[in-house]
């Protein structure tokens, strides 16, 4: 009944590509505990190599605040698809039937976020070293 | 004479030249940024007097779709501008304590965005006063909240400073997602997002009065915690008395006059529902009252001067709505209570800012906000003791204020729409008000100062509350500029197309 | 869109929200938060709105997401601790949210327009992509700039406020 409605819409090609993504899936982890035996498995399998200390914690470090500011300035910027995908798919036809405004309309949004930019490069906030 | 949008560009393009300055500029010191950002918008203030009025037939793509410019609006935006002017002086009064709160890698760094931001919350503010459509309107209060989200968390060196910007954005999401589901509710009923056209579609729909009435609740919602009113105003006292006080005056007004304007603006089409304007009517008569209540019996026992005034704005709100539940069920009377609204915002707009500029100045010398802090404040500095007191006879209501001359207004609208309740508890908490704010007055006058050092004020901020100071009583005696500058000869709705 | 489509995605949607709220790991509720962005995704994709689908898919469980996971992997979170609640609190929220899906019911069993079903789209001569396009650079052009200056905004927040030393 699901395979009638995707074909329905010409979903087909989707459908058949999760199903090749979770057969994929699937078929790597079965290939593993097949191969790599790693059902066999003891108490002195899991415990830590006869050098070194047991860990108590996680082996993660804590990272510095620069990969969130970075991030979050990627977002920022990555926002900016919403509106330059409409934007270019339309701007040929816009731009003979309503003239150059659509040109100085996404100017001047660009403008505003490259002072944005502009402020970032010099509050030295994409400088690594710092 | 040009089209009044240049004002907002003219703000606008300060913002970003200040900004580019703020990028560049090598100079330790960021007070000529607020300083020449407070000159240009004395500017941009007067050229607001002479702007065109709007196209009677815009064309379709024209911004006039959004944007209108009627005397109501113009008088909002006058409200904005003068709003950051008083807290970019603030803001210069406060630079050291905000200096010591930032971690800066060398001096003055950091605190020349806090005088920057302020102008892009104002841009937002009188884009906001214009907005007659609901996506302009949400752009506008977007770029206004999440100004204050910054301002608010700016401090990051103070504990309490962060902790009111957390709670302001999660509280501040939770109610745009109500505004915009109320919205979408709009949209889904009518198909429109122009004020007028919502009403002419409203007034046409037949047998939807659930629906409709639902969309404006969670409309409602969302404004309601702008405004703060009760049960919405959790969040007041922590994100007061934690922001930066420059922050929290702007806070208490331009959040307030922004929310109070768009509500205004909203209710218009629903009260020309016919057979839903009455229920609207109790809703808001139901919040006037709780606002009216909480706010000035939550206010009595507070001993910290901010949390006392973030009590004192919620029993504001309180005033505010009872004016607003008082409009008449034909949308006509929306003028007459929008004029009470505009001047109530207008006189509590100069007694806080007045408030907070004091409390901006005396917090540094006093080192706290307690109000046992500002004992024998009159021995130390009578000039910013008489100030105070002005400012706290205008909130509490003393004849020949402008604070007593907007509840006279409020109270007479609620006689003429017969709100008796409403009226019984305006009185009640009018009294309380007397002693809670008259409780200050008695500190700085009646008790002895720990420490008598005199303290000095600077020039520009003795002439901010010298103006401040004249204003409350020009208009406490002579309201009638203020006044008139409402009196529209074409309402809100005449001016759309 | 076919009902039995809404349904299903709409319910897996419903489901990954639940358990965002209910695990523990903060990793696994994250990814929820993706699978519950994904379906709906689906469901624009079905209404036909398939520019807002894509933009769903890109920058909510694309971008945002990334975030999302990104802080809570490099801050290395814990599974979060049972806390016991305000039962005021758990009664209170019960309560409003009861009252909401009842105001909702209520509402959508007494809107006429609610029972019959929209007429179908007719085919529309330009795509969805075009008709959002002309109408943010035809009509909307001023919230879109205001648009522009709140990301202005956001961005100088972003570095005052997640800057270690500002300079």
């Amino acid at each position: 009944m699901f395979l009638l409605c995707f074909m329905k819409s010409d979903y087909l090609p989707i459908l058949l590509q999760v199903l090749v993504a979770i057969g994929f899936a699937c078929s790597a982890l079965l290939v593993s505990l097949l191969l790599g035996k790693a059902t066999r498995r003891n108490a002195t399998k899991d415990t830590a190599y006869e050098c070194g200390m047991i860990a108590d914690e996680g082996p993660q470090p804590r990272f510095s605040v620069k990969f969130y500011l970075v991030a979050m300035l990627f977002i920022l910027f990555d926002l900016e698809i919403v509106f330059m995908y409409p934007w270019a798919v339309i701007y040929k036809d816009a731009i003979l039937e309503y003239g150059a405004s659509i040109f100085w309309s996404m100017f001047s949004f660009v403008g505003i976020l490259t002072l944005g930019y502009v402020y970032a490069v010099k509050k030295g906030a994409l400088d690594w070293k710092s | 004479m040009f089209p009044p949008i240049t004002l907002e560009i003219l703000v606008l393009a300060l913002g970003f030249i200040l900004l580019l300055a703020e990028s560049f500029s090598q100079s330790t010191s960021k007070r000529s940024l607020a300083k020449s950002a407070v000159f240009c918008l004395a500017w941009i203030f007067a050229l607001s007097f002479f702007v065109t009025s709007a196209p009677a037939n815009p064309e379709p793509g024209s911004f006039w779709n959004f944007y209108s410019a009627d005397p109501v609006s113009m008088v909002f935006k006058r409200i904005a501008l003068l709003t950051t002017m008083a807290v970019l002086v603030m803001a210069l009064e406060y630079e050291k304590v905000l200096a010591k709160n930032i971690p800066s890698a060398r001096e003055g760094a950091g605190t020349g965005e806090f005088f920057i931001l302020p102008l892009f919350t104002c841009s937002g503010l009188m884009l906001l006063a214009s907005a007659v459509d609901l996506v302009m309107a949400f752009a506008a209060l977007e770029l206004v909240t999440i100004s204050f989200y910054v301002m608010v968390a700016y401090m990051r060196g103070s504990h309490a400073s962060l902790e009111a910007g957390v709670k302001y954005l999660i509280l501040g999401a939770l109610s745009t997602g109500f505004f915009v589901y109320g919205i979408t509710w709009i949209f889904g009923l009518t198909g429109e997002t122009h004020f007028t056209k919502i009403a002419l579609k409203l007034a046409s729909l037949q047998g939807s009065d659930t629906a409709i009435l639902f969309a404006l609740v969670l409309v409602l919602v969302g404004l309601g915690f702008k405004v703060a009113a009760v049960p919405f105003q959790s969040w007041v006292p922590d994100v007061y008395q934690g922001a930066p006080t420059p922050v929290t005056a702007f806070l208490s007004v331009g959040s307030k006059a922004a929310g109070f304007l768009l509500l205004l603006r909203v209710l218009e089409p629903f009260l020309g529902v016919a057979s839903i304007a009455h229920k609207i009517l109790l809703v808001l008569s139901v919040l006037a009252g709780a606002t009216l209540i909480f706010g000035n019996l939550a206010a009595l026992p507070q001993n910290n001067l901010k949390r006392l005034l973030a009590y004192s704005s919620v029993g504001h709100a309180g005033y505010l709505l009872m004016a607003v539940a008082c409009v008449g069920v034909a949308p006509s009377a929306l003028g007459s209570v929008g004029a009470t609204v505009g001047f109530y915002l207008f006189a509590y707009l100069l007694m806080t800012l007045l408030s907070f500029l004091v409390l901006t100045i005396a917090t540094q010398h006093t080192k706290g906000e307690e109000i046992q802090h500002f004992n024998g404040l009159s021995k130390r500095s009578p000039f910013l003791a008489f100030a105070l007191l002005v400012a706290m006879s205008s909130l509490a209501g003393v004849p020949l204020t402008a604070g007593f001359y907007g509840k006279f207004l409020v109270f007479a609208q609620a006689v003429n729409a017969s709100q008796w309740t409403l009226i019984a508890l305006g009185t009640v908490t009018v009294g309380a008000g007397f002693y809670f704010y008259l409780r200050v007055v008695a500190a700085m006058y009646w008790a002895e100062p720990a420490d008598a050092s005199p303290i000095q004020v600077s020039g520009l901020s003795k002439m901010i509350i010298v103006l401040l100071v004249a204003g409350i009583f020009v208009f406490g005696v002579n309201p009638k500029p203020v006044l008139s500058a409402f009196q529209t000869q074409q309402t809100p709705l005449a001016s759309a197309h | 869109m076919s009902p039995i489509l809404f349904w299903a995605f709409s319910a897996l949607m419903l489901a990954f929200g639940v358990s965002v709220i209910l695990n523990r790991d903060p990793v696994a509720s994250a990814l929820s938060l993706v699978a519950s962005f994904l379906c709906l995704a689906a469901l624009f994709v079905g209404l036909d709105a398939f520019f807002i689908g894509v933009i769903q898919v890109l920058v909510y469980a694309g971008a945002v997401m990334v975030l999302f996971l990104f802080i809570i992997m490099l801050l290395d979170l814990k599974a979060e601790k049972r806390r016991s609640f305000n039962k005021f609190a758990l009664l209170g929220g019960a309560a409003v949210t009861a009252l909401f899906v009842a105001g909702l019911l209520k509402v959508i069993s007494a809107f006429p327009a609610g029972a019959k079903p929209f007429p179908a789209l007719g085919v529309a001569s330009v795509d969805d992509v075009r008709q959002v396009g002309l109408a943010i650079f035809t009509r909307f052009n001023l919230p879109f700039q205001t648009v522009g200056v709140l990301v202005l905004v956001a961005s100088i927040g972003v570095i005052v406020l997640s800057r270690r030393q500002l300079k």
